[in-house]
């Protein structure tokens, strides 16, 4: 390894020097003490149900980590991901996903999965072999996906990183739909059916425990690796600080391109191995499984194998124990049922434990040269800019057919959720997933307000806005401590905390139906999008709703550009460049994050509102965490530090004006919207983080500057079109 | 129309557990005879070249009421079609039915009131897509369409289309299914087939557990539709609901919470056929050996293939008849319909049989009215006289005859069993 370390010129520490750490490295951080609160919470746990007397509770706990094994090899695989490349990898789930399918078509098929398509290799290939065929193509894979997407990303922002991962995400999935549609997949058993009987009459399935305990020993050959050997040296160098590692003489290019080939590894095994104990494939069940798989790894702090993997178990052991104890009597109900989403919110409640039981906050990564952030330009020319979208945005609902007009509401809706995108990433930094659950809040309250309480248009939606904003107050608070993917991670766990807890409790959400909300009114007259109305053609949607949302949204670009120009905004933009330095300037970080978590969640409370009348009603899965992954793409796909870029988000959105026209013109059906989607995102992260409205004004003062005579402008950091350094509040531009 | 609110949200919900994802097909059950699907049975498999039995298309024509052979020149009758599939979760067998019945229809029952039958499919994956399917229909003045299965878009669609048009409904799996006004399902509903599960429960034993899936239809179909049958039962009943994502591992959690080792019987209200799998192979583990009921779900191929050739001893409850049952006529036609018109993979997967039925249901309204005169109107019309019978479908249809669930129109479920190797018709439980 040390002889493919690259020359001090190549990456030279010196020249860039990197983002101070803002908390001490990974062995620094106090991982004994973390230890020692998840050991007690499991013997808390387990006291409980032992003095509970209740035999069925403690099978309950034990069958339960069958489940929980698949959450700890994926958190391993994510673990193994951060620590090697700083990334932490939301297509995690779907890389297991995707060598499950790989594994079977070779053991049922006797096909070689290649990408999507589907190689004859003569017959199905034994167990063994189909296995290590298996592991060979996740490491390529590994190996590859590493080169070509994440190893450009190395000095981008953490949100590139998760947004790289979550259209990668997108791509294993739908290739996977397009390659074997997304019915399950039945897989042959190979691991034993039987059972083991162990006193008390509990009875545990052999396969479970088989899996348990693989899982156990790749924790710990995954520690030893790591402690003892020169990769795994090297390895934990390059996550205290990447400069360390080249003046050790390794390259962090190859060091972190190998920890993605091991987890590639690590991940296809089990899922090869986990895959017959499921039964069955398809590729959203173990996709899905990442959201507790990172919330294992983050109370594995992102670098503990052992307690990654005991975390990730606790939540498939935790989550049974729920399951058992909702048939008991004294359970909360709801509806004649226990209370949903009790299990679904035990990854939240495990990291809110962690949290509240840690003293300091989650180690970040030292990395060579500048984290480079999406610049944020200074808006211009707002009032003819908005004028613009004014006339232009009524004037599409005044002569656009239906087809378009719906595709515009999409679009519209698509802006003002990209706005609050913009507002708490791109301005202040703050990566949360949990922006469609503020919104879907928003649309529940107003459905609700509306209701029982008889308050309707415009007290509702504005009230209903305003609750999302107290609650995403409440979401700022984990993000004091926390910064970054790790608050990606928190707040997703909070979205489906908050899907499965409130929009899926029958008694505040409306249940099946979602609540109904009633069309919009005003003076007396309806504007909803199906009422009747003789302005345009006549058809739906009602062009008078069409121009109802682009006010608003108009309304809503204009005040986050004057947020962007205020004091507010500077002081969220030297949070979002460097929260010690913002501190020694007199800024409170504090207020600054609480006031950007709740004016982002107000104004998705107002896209979720929107999103209610849109279709007179508001319903569960809408609101769903990959929901604001989508949207997130997207944002960050169009530029997510400026209102330009939230506005071209929102052209991108599935089924908004851009997919429409794909379809429409290039006959792009929806069955490839995904994958289009999912590689045009990967695509923008890689080649253009600035996102489309960015580079698009840089060829924009480009082109001004060669009408100028000049020579085409340089992108060099402190020229005039460049994009600035992370470390830099960069004002007046 | 007066129900408290979470009684009638438990009516909603009790659609959906029984369609969502929809794959398996049909029966269960035991005592009532099947109605006259036995007669033809043995005439109606698949004529001897492969291709359509004449016993298939005299089958056909008893609900179309139209003459053999081609369709005849003209416009075609344009029917709208809306089915989720692309992005997960997705179901191209309820389409892939859909082309075969239009098959079916023009080349061997005379097309519909003389003309061709046309599709006019709409894919949704999306809430957003159900807005665009219904702007897309209005615009093309489509008269009729079917919704076949999907969990997205239901609300804005049938929002949208406003009533413009009838809709029927295949597979009922959302609360607006089943309660939207000129939305249409001809089959008993969820309550029938909920009433069903705890008859045929309730027979084999008083202890019952419940597995249950644990999304917000299954929470509702089961906590306040099932339960409530049970205990008027007489049943002593415990439940244990599972994630909707749950595989084997889950699955095994699920049936020990449920008690299900020591109850007389195990009521099993599924999502999707895998889960079938999964809860067959959780009670192999655990050695629980009870008798299983559940829907017809779980008689997807993917369960047969399986459990080799069926789970043992399991009883299903189903809006529709089984292809499975050589016994059952209606079935039969269908298999060799889809079997000769490129869908052999839809036959046993979910409710398919309910999308060709309500394609043969419209050819036969379009033959009544006549094709010149079709219109929304017509068709709604002849929808509210329609009183059956229904293809495949048990008992006499009278739309809106459930309290709280304006588009159901039956009243009852069809039962079937697999013992021994074979599957079997098990008679038609009506909604006590």
């Amino acid at each position: 390894m040390a002889t493919d370390a690259p020359t001090l010129p190549v990456e030279e520490p010196t020249k860039a020097p990197p983002a101070a750490p803002t908390e001490p490295g990974p062995r620094a951080a106090g991982r004994r003490p973390q230890v020692k609160h998840g050991a007690w919470a499991v013997i808390a746990v387990l006291a409980i149900v032992l003095l509970a007397n209740d035999t069925q509770a403690i099978q309950s706990l034990l069958l339960g980590a069958g489940s929980g094994s698949l959450i700890a090899a994926l958190a391993l695989g994510v673990v193994v991901t951060y620590r090697g490349s700083g990334v932490i990898n939301i297509a995690t789930g779907a890389m297991a996903m995707y060598a499950t399918y790989v594994f079977n078509a070779l053991n049922t098929d006797g096909k070689l999965l290649v990408i999507g398509w589907k190689v004859d290799i003569g017959g199905p290939v034994g167990f063994i072999p189909a296995l290590i065929i298996t592991v060979a193509v996740a490491a390529i894979w590994g190996g590859l996906l590493y080169r070509v997407i994440f190893a450009p990303l190395r000095t981008a922002s953490p949100v590139a990183k998760v947004v790289a991962s979550v259209g990668l995400l997108l791509v294993i999935q739908s290739v996977i739909v397009l390659a074997f549609t997304a019915t399950p997949v039945p897989i042959k058993a190979t691991l034993s059916a039987d059972s083991v009987k162990l006193p008390a009459d509990i009875v545990v399935p052999v396969n479970q425990l088989i899996l348990c305990g693989a899982v156990i020993v790749a924790a710990t050959a995954l520690w030893a690796i790591y402690r003892f050997t020169g990769f795994g040296l090297a390895t934990r160098a390059a996550a205290e600080d990447e400069r360390h590692l080249v003046l050790l003489g390794h390259s962090p290019t190859i060091v972190s391109g190998g920890n993605w080939v091991f987890s590639g590894i690590v991940v296809a095994l089990f899922a090869v191995l986990a895959a017959p104990v499921n039964g069955t494939a398809d590729p959203t069940t173990t996709t899905l499984l990442v959201v507790p798989a990172l919330a294992a790894a983050l109370v594995g702090r992102f670098t503990s194998f052992g307690v990654a993997a005991a975390a990730g178990l606790a939540i498939g052991m935790l989550q049974a124990l729920i399951q058992y104890l909702g048939t008991k009597g004294w359970y909360p109900q709801s509806a004649g049922s226990p209370i949903p989403g009790v299990a679904e919110t035990v990854p939240l409640a495990i990291i809110l434990v962690v949290l509240a039981f840690q003293r300091k906050g989650l180690p970040s990564r030292g990395s060579l040269g500048n984290v480079r952030l999406p610049f944020s330009p200074t808006p211009r020319h707002v009032g003819p800019k908005l004028i613009a979208g004014l006339v232009v945005g009524i004037g599409g609902f005044l002569v656009l057919g239906p087809t378009w007009r719906l595709a515009e509401v999409n679009s519209v809706v698509g802006i003002a959720i990209c706005l609050s995108f913009v507002i708490l990433i791109g301005f202040v930094g703050q990566v949360s997933l949990a922006q469609m659950a503020l919104a879907g809040f928003a649309g529940f309250a107003m459905a609700k307000l509306s209701s029982s309480a008889g308050i309707g248009f415009p007290f509702a939606p504005i009230l209903g806005a305003l609750s999302a904003a107290v609650v995403g107050v409440l979401a700022a608070l984990p993000a004091l401590r926390l910064r970054g993917v790790q608050l990606a991670v928190v707040t997703m766990a909070a979205a489906v905390a908050i899907q499965s807890l409130v929009f899926k409790n029958p008694d505040w959400a409306g249940g099946l139906r979602g609540a109904v909300v009633s069309p919009p009114k005003l003076f007396g007259q309806e504007f909803g999008p199906i009422t009747p109305t003789s302005l345009g053609d006549g058809q739906i949607p009602n062009p008078w709703f069409g121009i109802f949302c682009v006010l608003v949204v108009v309304a809503l670009a204009g005040l986050t550009s004057l947020l962007r120009s205020s004091g507010l905004g500077r002081r969220m933009l030297a949070v979002r460049a460097n929260e010690r330095s913002a501190a020694a300037a007199g800024i409170s970080v504090r207020q600054t994050k609480i006031a950007a978590f709740g004016i982002s969640a107000f104004v998705a409370g107002l896209a979720g509102a929107l999103s209610g009348y849109r279709f007179g009603s508001v319903t569960p899965d809408y609101f769903g965490v990959f929901a604001s992954l989508s949207f997130l793409a997207f944002a960050y796909m169009g530029g997510i530090s400026s209102v330009t870029g939230a506005v071209i988000g929102g052209l991108l959105v599935t089924n908004g004006l851009v997919f429409t026209a794909l379809r429409e013109w290039v006959g792009l059906g929806p069955d490839y919207a995904v994958l289009v989607g999912g590689l045009g995102l990967v695509l923008t992260v890689v080649a253009n983080p600035d996102g489309i409205a960015g580079q698009t004004r840089i060829f924009w003062e480009q082109f001004k500057r060669r009408r100028a005579s000049g020579p085409p402008a340089s992108r060099e950091p402190g020229g005039p079109v460049a994009a600035p350094p992370s470390t830099t509040v960069q004002e007046g531009r | 129309m007066r129900l408290n609110r979470t009684r009638s949200l438990a009516l909603l919900g009790a659609t959906a557990a029984l369609a969502l994802a929809g794959c398996g097909g049909d029966d269960g059950g035991d005592t009532e005879t099947s109605a006259a699907t036995t007669s033809t049975a043995a005439k109606t498999t698949a004529a001897a070249d492969g291709g359509i039995s004449q016993a298939t298309i005299d089958t056909a024509l008893k609900f179309t009421g139209g003459k053999a052979g081609k369709a005849g020149a003209g416009d075609p009758i344009v029917v709208g079609v809306v089915n989720q599939q692309g992005a997960a979760p997705a179901f191209p067998e309820y389409l892939d039915t859909a082309n075969a019945a239009t098959k079916f229809v023009n080349a061997d029952l005379g097309g519909a009131g003389g003309r061709p039958l046309k599709l006019e499919p709409c894919i949704v994956q999306s809430e957003e897509d159900g807005q665009k399917c219904a702007a897309e229909f209005l615009s093309k003045k489509i008269d009729i369409a079917v919704w076949t299965l999907g969990i997205a878009g239901n609300g804005s669609f049938y929002k949208t289309v406003g009533g413009k048009f009838p809709v029927l409904v295949s597979a009922a799996a959302t609360g607006p299914d089943s309660t939207t006004p000129h939305v249409y399902e001809f089959d008993g509903g969820a309550n029938s087939t909920l009433n069903a599960f705890a008859v045929a429960a309730t027979k084999i034993g008083k202890k019952v557990a419940i597995v249950a899936t644990g999304n917000d239809s299954g929470k509702f179909t089961t906590g306040e539709v099932l339960m409530p049958m049970l205990k008027k039962l007489g049943a002593d009943t415990k439940v244990a609901y599972y994630p909707d994502t749950a595989t084997t591992p889950e699955m095994v959690s699920a049936v020990q919470a449920s008690g299900a080792a020591s109850a007389d019987v195990v009521i099993f209200n599924p999502a999707a056929a895998s889960q079938c799998n999964s809860v067959y192979d959780a009670m192999k583990q655990l050695g629980v050996e009870k008798p299983v009921v559940t829907s017809s779900i779980c008689a997807a191929d993917e369960v047969a293939d399986h459990t080799g050739g069926g789970p043992e001893g399991w009883t299903f409850a189903s809006y529709a008849s089984n292809p499975r049952v050589t016994a059952d006529a209606d079935g039969q036609a269908f298999k060799n319909a889809l079997e000769t018109y490129g869908a052999p993979k839809a036959v046993n997967s979910g409710y398919t049989l309910k999308t060709f039925g309500d394609l043969l249901a419209i050819v036969k309204w379009t033959n009544e009215i006549g094709a010149d005169k079709v219109s929304p109107a017509t068709y709604e019309s002849a929808i509210k006289a329609f009183k059956g019978p229904a293809f495949g479908v048990p008992g006499p249809m009278s739309c809106g005859s459930q309290k709280g669930f304006v588009s159901v129109c039956g009243s009852a479920a069809r039962m079937s069993t697999y013992k021994g190797g074979t599957w079997s018709t098990a008679g038609d439980v009506p909604l006590g």
